[in-house]
C-alpha cells in the first residue's frame, strides 16, 4: 500500500475565521464518496456559506457544485435532483441545500420519507443547518439523520468575530450580474436580516440598509410586490426611529414600485411626499432621483411637457453630485419624452449621450434600456430593419440581468417591428412570449398594451372576433389602471373593427371618446384621429385606417422604458 | 464486489445511506450473532409453507440493519415462497397512510407481480385469459373506477397487461394526489371484504398454479409518525391480518414500548425483534462473539491493514452495536485520516469521528434526559414510560436482549452521562 498524497490544496483556503480542517475533510468526503453522501454543514451566520461554497467549488473542480434553496414553494429536493443533467464528471454533482426550515416544519418529515429515494442519487448533498435546526433534524428526522455521513462545523464561536463578519457582508454592495448571483445575494441579505432581527442589539441602520438591498434586488427582477414589501418595512423602521431622511427614501422606493405596478397616481403621491423631505434634509442625490421619477410618472401619464420640467430639474443635480449612472437614466428619459413628442433626432441625441455613460460606468441594465429606446426611435423614423439591430442587442442583456419587465418590453417591440413588416405570425410569436412575462411581473398597463397588440395582429389577419376579444381585455385593464393613452389606442382599434363591420354608429361613438381623451392628454395622434372621425362621419370607408392603427400600436411602446 | 484497499475506497464502500442489497448483499453480508433471522426463516418455513397465512411484525432500532436483514431473508426464501414486495413509501403516501391503502397496495402489487411477463411465461398458457378476468375487472371498475386514467390502447387478449398498466398509473396517482386517495378510499370503504376476497382469490391461484404460497414483505410501515402507525396497527389490525397470505409488516420500534403493544401483538401471529448487537454484556464485560462479528463486518468491506487495531476496537465499542453507526464511524475516521495525509485510520482519527458522533447526541438531549439516562445506566432496566420510549427511539438508550431484555446508555455518551451525574450530586 502506498501512502496517498496529503489532500491539502493550495490556493483554495478559507478566510481565517473559518475552520480550514472542516473544509478539508468535507472536500475529502465529497470527492471520494463516489456513490453519493449526505453531509451536514453547521453555521451560525449565513455570511459563511458562500465562502465555503466558493472554496469547495474550486477544490472539487471539475465536479459541478449547484445550490438548492428551500422556500415555502420549493420544498422538494428530489424533484430538483431528478432534473439535474445526467452527464458531467462521473455523473455526480455536489449540491448545497440551504434554508430548510423555510419549507416549513414538515421539511423534516419530507426528508424522512424521501431519504431512500434521495439515497439512490449519486450526488454529494451538503445540508446547511443552524445549531437549532440540527437539534430539530436529530429529533424529527431520526432515520434521515442516522444515514448522514459527517457533520462539519462552520460556526464562528467568537461573538466579536461573528459581528464583524456579518457586518462585512451586510455592508457589501448590491450587484446585478446574473440570475444565480441574484439568488445568492437575496439568500445572503435575507439571511443576515433575519439574524439581525433575532439578535437583541440589531442596529436599525443595518436593518434599513438590508431591506433596501433586498428591495432593490426584487425591483431589478421586476418583482414589484416584494419590492413594495421591503420599502414598507423601511418606512416602518423610519417611523419607529423618527428618521425623516429614511422616510423619504422609503417613500421613494414605494413610489417606484407602485409606478412599475402601473399605479401611477399613487406613485406620484409617494414621490411628492418624498421630494419635500429630501429638500428639507438636503439630500441632493435623493432629490434628483425623486425628481427624475416624478418626471417618469408624468411621462407615463402622457403629460410630456410636465415630465420634461422635472427631468430638467433633475439633470443638473445629478451632474452636481457626480451621479453618472443617474445622469444616464435622466438623459435616457429626456430622450424618451422627445421621442414621444415626435422630435426623433433630438431624442437620438439624448439617447446616445445616455448610452455612452451607461457603458462607461458598466450599467448593463441602463445600457439595455437605452438600446431598446434607440430601436424605438428608428422604428418611428420608419427604418424597417434597423430597430431590430438595437432590440437584439438589448434582449440578451435584459435576460442576463434578469430584467423581466424589460425583456417583455423588448419582446413586444420586436413583435411590433414584425407586425409592421407584415410578418404577422412572427409578430404574434413575440407578443405571446411577452404576455406571460408581463403578467408575472404584474404591470397591468403593459399587459393591456400587449393584449392590444395581439388584438391588432388578429385584426390584420382578418380574425376580427378574436381581435375584439383581445381589445376588450386590453380596454378593461387600461381603464382599471387609469392609463388614458392606452385606453385611447384600444378604443380607436375597436372603432376600426366596428367600421369594418359597417357599424358606423358604434364606430363614431367610440372615436368621439378617443378624440376627447387625445385632447385631454395631448396625444400625438389627436389630429389624425380627428380626421378619421370626420371621415367616418361622412361614412367614408377607411381602408387607410389600418396603417394608422399599426402605427399607433407601435407608438404605444415608445413609452416602454423597461 | 471488491473490498476497499485504500482509504478512498473505505469512504466509498462505508456508505451509511444504503442497506445491503444485490451484489453488495452477497459480498458483505454475514449472519448476525445468534442468527435472529434463522428463527424467522424457520417460523415461516414451518407455518407459512404449511399454508398458514401467518402475519408477522418485524421491528428493530433505527440503523440496526432491518432492511438488510429483510433483503437477506428474501434471498433465502425466494425459492419456496412467491414473494411480493410492497414498499408503502414508494407506491402509497406515508403522510396519511390507512389500512385501506395497504390492502389496495397489496392487491395491486400481487396482481402486478402475478401477471409480470417472467411469471406468466412459467404459468399454464391460458391463465391470463381465463383466471384473471374477474379480478382484472374488479381492479379496473371498482378500484380504478374513481380514478381518471388515460385508456391504454387495446392489444387483443392482453388485458392483464392493460390492467397492469392501469395499476401502475393508479399507483402514481394514488401516491401523489390527495383527491385521488380520497375518492378511492370512499369507493372502497364499504367494500373491504370484497377487496380481501379478490386478494385471497389471486393468492390461491398463485399457490395452486406456481406451487408456492404468497409471502408479502410490507416495508416502511414502520416509517409513518407514531400516531399514524398507532391508528394503523391498533385500530385496523383485523383488516391488516384478514387476507389468506403470509405477510411481514415492519413495525415502529417506538410503539413496541407503548402499552398499546400488548393489544397489537396478540392480534398478530408473532413479532420478531432484530436485537441490537451487544458489545458489552449487562454486567459490563465484553461480548467477544459480538465484537468479533462487528470486526468481521468491517473486514468484509475493507482490508484490516487500513485500520490501526486500537482504532478499530475503539470504533466497534463506540458503535453500541448499531451497524449503521459502525459504518459511519469508519467512514468518518477514514475522512479524518485521509485529509491528514495518512494511509491508515489511526486512533486519533477514530476518536475524532467518535467525538463528532457525540455532538449529535448532546444536541438532542435535554437536562432531564441526563437524569433518566443516569438511572438506566445504573439499573439497566427497561420501562415503558414516555421518556424511555423517546430515548430508545433516538438511540441514546440502546435495548439489548439475552433472555430478558435490558438497556444501556449508548457508549458514545456514557462518560458524559457519568460526568453530568457527578456534577448533579456535587451541586
Amino acid at each position: 500500500m502506498t501512502a496517498p498524497p496529503p489532500e491539502r490544496d493550495s490556493g483554495t483556503t478559507l478566510p481565517s475565521h473559518l475552520r480550514q480542517g472542516e473544509l478539508d475533510r468535507l472536500a475529502v468526503l465529497l470527492r471520494h464518496a463516489t456513490g453519493g453522501a449526505w453531509a451536514v454543514a453547521l453555521y451560525n451566520t449565513v455570511a459563511v456559506r458562500d465562502d465555503v461554497m466558493d472554496t469547495l467549488r474550486r477544490r472539487l473542480s471539475p465536479l459541478p457544485v449547484h445550490d438548492f434553496t428551500f422556500t415555502s414553494e420549493r420544498t422538494n429536493p428530489l424533484a430538483y435532483l431528478e432534473q439535474l443533467p445526467k452527464e458531467g464528471y462521473e455523473k455526480r454533482a455536489i449540491i448545497f441545500l440551504y434554508d430548510l426550515t423555510r419549507a416549513g416544519e414538515q421539511v423534516w418529515g419530507f426528508l424522512e420519507m424521501q431519504r431512500e429515494a434521495l439515497a439512490e442519487h449519486p450526488h454529494g448533498l451538503v445540508f446547511w443547518l443552524t445549531l437549532e435546526e440540527r437539534g430539530e433534524a436529530v429529533r424529527s428526522a431520526p432515520n434521515f439523520w442516522s444515514q448522514r455521513s459527517g457533520v462539519f462545523d462552520f460556526t464562528i464561536a467568537d461573538e466579536a468575530t461573528l459581528a464583524q463578519v456579518r457586518g462585512q457582508w451586510a455592508g457589501s454592495a448590491v450587484r446585478f450580474a446574473d440570475r444565480a448571483d441574484w439568488e445568492r445575494q437575496v439568500r445572503l441579505y435575507q439571511g443576515l436580516l433575519e439574524e439581525y432581527e433575532q439578535s437583541e442589539e440589531a442596529a436599525a441602520d443595518a436593518l434599513f440598509d438590508l431591506h433596501g438591498k433586498i428591495g432593490r434586488l426584487h425591483y431589478a427582477v421586476s418583482d414589484y410586490r416584494r419590492a413594495t414589501q421591503s420599502a414598507q418595512r423601511q418606512l416602518a423602521l423610519a417611523e419607529k426611529g423618527h428618521n425623516e431622511h429614511w422616510r423619504a427614501i422609503a417613500l421613494t422606493n414605494i413610489g417606484a414600485a407602485y409606478d412599475s405596478l402601473g399605479k401611477r397616481r399613487q406613485a406620484l403621491e409617494y414621490y411628492e411626499q418624498a421630494l419635500l423631505i429630501m429638500r428639507e434634509v438636503g439630500d441632493r442625490s435623493g432629490e434628483a432621483t425623486t425628481l427624475n421619477n416624478i418626471g417618469a410618472v408624468y411621462d407615463s401619464l402622457g403629460e410630456r411637457r410636465r415630465a420634461l420640467e422635472y427631468y430638467e430639474q433633475a439633470l443638473p443635480i445629478r451632474r452636481e453630485v457626480g451621479d453618472r449612472s443617474g445622469e444616464a437614466t435622466t438623459l435616457n428619459n429626456i430622450g424618451l419624452v422627445y421621442d414621444n413628442l415626435t422630435e426623433r433626432r433630438r431624442a437620438l441625441e439624448y439617447y446616445k449621450q445616455a448610452l455612452s455613460i451607461s457603458r462607461e460606468v458598466g450599467d448593463r441594465s441602463g445600457e439595455a434600456t437605452t438600446l431598446n429606446n434607440i430601436g424605438l426611435v428608428y422604428d418611428s423614423l420608419g427604418e424597417r430593419r434597423r430597430p431590430l439591430e438595437y432590440y437584439e442587442q438589448a434582449l440578451p442583456i435584459r435576460r442576463e440581468v434578469g430584467d423581466r419587465a424589460g425583456e417583455a418590453a423588448t419582446l413586444n417591440n420586436i413583435g411590433a417591428v414584425y407586425a409592421n413588416l407584415g410578418e404577422r405570425r412572427r409578430a404574434l410569436e413575440y407578443y405571446e412570449r411577452a404576455l406571460p412575462i408581463v403578467r408575472e411581473v404584474g404591470d397591468r398597463a403593459v399587459e393591456a398594451a400587449t393584449l392590444n397588440n395581439i388584438g391588432a395582429v388578429y385584426d390584420n389577419l382578418g380574425e376580427r372576433r378574436c381581435a375584439l376579444e383581445y381589445y376588450e381585455q386590453a380596454l378593461s385593464i387600461s381603464r382599471e389602471v387609469g392609463d388614458r393613452s392606452g385606453e385611447s389606442v384600444t378604443l380607436d382599434n375597436i372603432a376600426m373593427v366596428y367600421e369594418e363591420d359597417e357599424n358606423y354608429v358604434e364606430a363614431i361613438h367610440l372615436l368621439e371618446q378617443v378624440v376627447a381623451i387625445d385632447e385631454a392628454i395631448e396625444h400625438p395622434d389627436l389630429e389624425s384621429d380627428r380626421v378619421t372621425l370626420a371621415r367616418l362621419r361622412k361614412r367614408a370607408t377607411g381602408r387607410g385606417l389600418l396603417t394608422v392603427l399599426a402605427k399607433k400600436a407601435q407608438r404605444w411602446f415608445a413609452r416602454l422604458r423597461g | 464486489m471488491k473490498r476497499a484497499d485504500d482509504l478512498a475506497g473505505v469512504i466509498r464502500l462505508f456508505d451509511p445511506r444504503k442497506p445491503l442489497s444485490g451484489e453488495a448483499l452477497q459480498a458483505f453480508y454475514i449472519d448476525r450473532p445468534g442468527n435472529p433471522l434463522q428463527r424467522m426463516q424457520t417460523y415461516l418455513q414451518g407455518l407459512g409453507l404449511a399454508g398458514q397465512p401467518v402475519k408477522l411484525l418485524f421491528t428493530g432500532h433505527v440503523g440496526s440493519g432491518k432492511s438488510t436483514e429483510l433483503n437477506r431473508l428474501a434471498t433465502l426464501l425466494k425459492s419456496r415462497f412467491f414473494i411480493v414486495n410492497l414498499d408503502v413509501r414508494r407506491s402509497l403516501n406515508l403522510a396519511d397512510l390507512t389500512y385501506v391503502d395497504i390492502l389496495l397496495g397489496l392487491t395491486t402489487s400481487l396482481f402486478h407481480r402475478a401477471t409480470e411477463t417472467d411469471v406468466l411465461v412459467k404459468a399454464p398458457a391460458q391463465i391470463a385469459a381465463e383466471v384473471w378476468e374477474d379480478v382484472s375487472l374488479f381492479i379496473e371498475r371498482t378500484i380504478l373506477g374513481p380514478v381518471h386514467l388515460p385508456t391504454p390502447s387495446k392489444t387483443g387478449a392482453e388485458f392483464s397487461a392493460k390492467v397492469n398498466l392501469l395499476a401502475a398509473g393508479f399507483e402514481a396517482k394514488f401516491s401523489q394526489e390527495t383527491s385521488t386517495r380520497q375518492a378511492v378510499r370512499e369507493q372502497m370503504q364499504g367494500r373491504v371484504a370484497e377487496l380481501v376476497d379478490k386478494l385471497d382469490f389471486v393468492a390461491r391461484q398463485v399457490r395452486d398454479r406456481y406451487k408456492r404460497p404468497v409471502l408479502f414483505f410490507i416495508e416502511n410501515t414502520d416509517k409513518p409518525d407514531l400516531d399514524t402507525a398507532r391508528a394503523l396497527f391498533l385500530n385496523h389490525t383485523h383488516s391488516l391480518t384478514a387476507f389468506e397470505a403470509a405477510a411481514i409488516y415492519t413495525f415502529p420500534v417506538g410503539l413496541r414500548y407503548s402499552p398499546d403493544f400488548t393489544l397489537i401483538k396478540d392480534l398478530f401471529d408473532h413479532h420478531f425483534v432484530l436485537p441490537n448487537i451487544k458489545v458489552n454484556e449487562r454486567d459490563g464485560s465484553e461480548s467477544p462473539e459480538c465484537t468479533e462479528h462487528l470486526r468481521r463486518a468491517v473486514e468484509l468491506r475493507a482490508d484490516l491493514g487500513l485500520l490501526d487495531p486500537d482504532a478499530l476496537d475503539t470504533i466497534i465499542h463506540a458503535s453500541g452495536g448499531l451497524i449503521r453507526t459502525l459504518i459511519r464511524l469508519v467512514q468518518g475516521a477514514a475522512v479524518h485520516a485521509l485529509s491528514a495525509g495518512q494511509d491508515q485510520i489511526t486512533l486519533e482519527s477514530a476518536l475524532a469521528a467518535i467525538s463528532e458522533e457525540r455532538a449529535d447526541y448532546i444536541a438532542a438531549l435535554s437536562a432531564d434526559d441526563y437524569t433518566v439516562l443516569a438511572e438506566r445506566m445504573r439499573d439497566k432496566e427497561l420501562s415503558s414510560d414516555e421518556a424511555v420510549e423517546r430515548l430508545l427511539q433516538s438511540r441514546a438508550l440502546m435495548e439489548y436482549a439475552n433472555g430478558t431484555p435490558w438497556c444501556d446508555v449508548h457508549p458514545v455518551i456514557r462518560d458524559l452521562v457519568k460526568e453530568r451525574a457527578k456534577e448533579d450530586s456535587t451541586a
